[in-house]
């Protein structure tokens, strides 16, 4: 068999010019925070409980900092994949963000302007010579303060290479099994970290009270299930019918995508046209997720999670920590394998340094690591978190 | 083995009185109103894009006359519902719509007056001894206004009965070849170049005779993710969008381990996923086939109130934006179930014009899957406007 190779001479043409930006039609309702949270498994009341919140500082329902990425068309990935690499396909890689205090609300708008920053090849053991290529997304609201700048790295592949890592395999390809006493007892590991948010309630986090080399509370979510990632697809606003003023400019076959993954996801003529061909459930290259055969296709074993999920899950793992009084500075995450169905996602977190910033901001400095119930590692991150200091 | 009975008694207390409601917490807006008729795949432009919706008779997004029942916390079902039926379960068996001309925008509230109506038990194949019971549900906008009157039936049943009968031959979603598939996008998109043809035009009630057939719609295949993409359509189904009632399902009931927390306003403030009614409580078993098999079902189903909004945007996608369902009478006979498409036919069996004046047309309905088997059967008069003369 030959060597897959990986042209990615038409990149270059894209890099630090901005795209199309994406648009909303209406802005955000207080639905979409709540479909949002619950679609990453995140029962922090400040996002959904309308009493909870109104007690809150905010005295009123706010997303959580993981939120502004549900408006992009791409979650983010969209500067990241642009350009052409024949008969490729794609995953998201990571990302790094930058938050800058400014809340979402129900009633604003967010406008992303996107703009394409570099690109590197390295040879993978999954996939022989990968692209990756990283692209920025600042996402303003419709005052213009900039709520997060988010660099995201997507990883571009060799598609064949992909499916033959599934070819003459069944490894992996039934979900795992897990009997009554097994979810029973995952229920109450589940509940730990919901129990941290309800005894944290409004008050603040302390950066005082923090040790550095303390651990932060264990987080477990799932199984994962078709269910499950549907509910999280179908929380990004992008999602949704009509819901954007689509780019004009997009076609999965311009970008590589091959053959039954290069469906009209997000086309905005098919959308008025036929819209179920373009919401990214059934047809295109995000149909994978969702449907094992497509998952395949493109070297997963089963249906599998979003990287932008995965983003999301690590914003708030650590936001959820440090309360309603502090907040995720500043993070970056690799995503090292994707949630698969019938897997639980079990996160963990150490404080590395405690310091204040030359803003004079109280600041801790965490590690995280998300792994699977076989501790397949899923996700690596390190961010920077700003804290309450207690009144002198 | 005896055979089941089925009590129920405890129903007759609850018959004519109003239920406890669970108003929204939110007006309705425009986002809610596309991710219904995308999950109830009814791509008419008029519920979801805004360049047209902006050009038609409404200047802006409208809903279906279908939501309605996406603002309910129980889809409807909820007077169908009442009273307690020992270790049973419970399906989504009909309802009757009547339609009164107000539309739902973005921005509008939806109350339900919820009255449970009556209840008969009947011998059924199925389940042995079935309780068929009625329950009206009364929308009105924040004016007061009456949207709709819905008359649902809900089928209970011993859920050892339905557990015994589960038909394993059909445990495997059917297999669609590329070829296959191919071909039914083709077939879907007749129903769909229908509504874009008719456009913001008008279907003259003058043009439409007895004996015609409505254009053929049909959708799928149906899958768990788009069935969850339906259960996520529905409002209540994502946290804390509703004051909900506080209802405890296994005093209706429901077996221990069908029973859960669905819909219950002190667990959704503990620990919600329990109360989402996707993974756990009654509704589970449409999303993960382990559970639909011990209520009868062989692998992932429909939802039965979806099934009655495909009938109602069926005919008021065909009728058009001048026109509108003023009232419909649907039985669901079987649920979609997973890798299955759904078929829509329709006749117009009569043209009247009726005592305040209406120009209306008759039309029979039949759902059937790609076996042929009858899903569900409905009748509903139709309003159309007539040519100036």
């Amino acid at each position: 068999m030959s060597t897959p190779t990986l042209d990615c001479s038409d990149l270059d043409r894209y890099i630090g010019k901005a795209m199309q930006p994406a648009r909303m039609v209406d802005p955000f309702a207080n639905n979409d925070i709540r479909r949002w949270v619950q679609a990453m498994h995140y029962p922090n009341r400040l996002h959904y409980d309308h009493t909870f919140a109104m007690q809150s500082r905010f005295g009123e329902l706010i997303a959580p900092q993981s939120f502004p990425v549900t408006m992009d068309d791409g979650h983010g990935s969209a500067p990241s994949c642009i350009g052409l690499i024949p008969n490729s396909h794609m995953l998201f890689g990571g990302d790094e963000w930058w938050f800058y205090g400014v809340p979402v609300k129900g009633g604003d708008r967010i406008w992303n302007e996107r703009i394409p920053f570099d690109y590197t090849i390295k040879d993978t053991s999954s996939f022989g010579p990968t692209c990756f290529q990283r692209g920025d997304n600042f996402y303003y609201n419709q005052h213009g303060d900039l709520v997060a700048k988010q660099r995201s790295t997507s990883i571009r592949y060799n598609q064949a290479a992909g499916e033959a890592a599934q070819h003459d395999t069944t490894e992996g390809h039934d979900d795992p099994v897990w009997s009554d006493d097994d979810l029973e007892k995952l229920e109450a590991r589940k509940y730990e970290w919901i129990k941290m948010l309800h005894d944290l309630g409004h008050s603040p986090r302390y950066w005082d009270d923090v040790v550095d080399g303390s651990e932060l509370p264990v987080r477990v979510f799932g199984p994962h299930s078709i269910v499950s990632f549907t509910t999280e697809w179908r929380s990004y606003t992008f999602t949704q019918w009509g819901s954007m003023h689509r780019r004009t400019d997009l076609d999965m076959a311009e970008l590589g995508f091959t053959g039954p993954m290069a469906g009209p996801e997000q086309d905005p003529t098919e959308e008025k046209n036929n819209p179920e061909n373009t919401d990214g459930a059934y047809i295109g290259p995000s149909r994978g997720h969702l449907f094992p055969r497509w998952a395949r296709f493109i070297g997963m074993p089963r249906g599998y999670g979003y990287g932008a999920s995965m983003g999301a899950w690590i914003t708030d793992y650590f936001a959820g920590w440090a309360s309603e009084w502090g907040m995720v500075r500043h993070s970056v995450a690799n995503y090292r394998s994707p949630a698969l169905t019938g897997d639980i996602t079990i996160m963990t977190g150490t404080i590395t340094n405690k310091f204040v910033d030359e803003d004079g901001r109280y600041m801790v400095a965490v590690t995280c690591r998300m792994e699977n119930q076989l501790g397949g590692v899923l996700a690596t991150a390190k961010a920077e978190i700003e804290l309450f200091k207690r009144p002198v | 083995m005896s055979s089941p009975t089925l009590d129920c008694s405890d129903i007759d207390q609850y018959l004519g009185k109003a239920c406890e409601s669970s108003p929204l917490r939110e007006p309705v807006s425009n986002t809610d109103i596309r991710r219904w008729v995308q999950a109830m795949h009814y791509p008419n432009l008029l519920h979801y894009d805004p360049a047209f919706s902006g050009a038609s008779r409404y200047g802006k997004l409208v809903a279906p006359q279908s939501f309605a029942i996406a603002t309910d916390d129980g889809h409807g079902a909820v007077p169908a519902c009442v009273g307690k039926i020992p270790e049973s379960h419970l399906l989504f068996g009909g309802d009757e719509w009547w339609f009164y001309g107000t539309k739902i925008y973005g921005g509008d509230t939806v109350f339900n007056e919820r009255i449970p109506f009556d209840y008969a038990v009947k011998n059924t194949g199925f389940a042995g001894p079935t309780c068929f019971q009625r329950g009206d549900n009364n929308y009105y906008n924040q004016h007061g206004d009456k949207i709709a009157k819905q008359r649902s039936t809900t089928i209970r049943y011993k859920a050892e009965a339905g557990a015994a009968n589960t038909d394993m031959a059909n445990a495997d979603d059917p297999d669609w070849t590329k070829d296959e598939l191919e071909a039914l996008e083709e077939r879907k998109l007749g129903w769909i170049r229908m509504l874009h043809d008719l456009g913001h035009g008008k279907r003259y009630w003058d043009d439409a005779n007895v004996g015609d057939s409505l254009t053929e719609r049909v959708f799928g295949p149906h899958s768990i993710a788009s069935f969850t993409t339906e259960w996520r359509a529905y409002i209540v189904n994502t946290w804390g969008t509703m004051d909900l009632r506080i209802n405890d399902l296994e005093s209706m009931g429901f077996t221990r381990e069908m029973a859960g927390y669905e819909n219950d306003p002190a667990m959704q403030l503990v620990n919600p996923e329990f109360t989402d009614g996707a993974y756990i409580g009654p509704s589970r078993g449409h999303l993960f086939p382990k559970w639909a098999r011990t209520i009868g079902m062989p692998r992932g189903y429909g939802y039965g109130a979806s099934m009655g909004s495909w009938i109602t945007d069926y005919l008021s996608g065909w009728a058009g934006e001048w026109g509108q369902v003023v009232h419909s009478n649907c039985s669901y006979r079987g649920s979609a179930f997973t890798g299955d498409i759904t078929i829509m036919t329709g006749e117009i069996i009569d043209k009247i014009v009726d005592d305040e004046g209406r120009n209306l047309v008759q039309v029979s309905v039949k759902m059937a899957n790609q076996l042929g088997v009858t899903m569900a059967t409905a009748k509903a008069e139709i309003e159309l406007p007539r040519k100036a003369i």
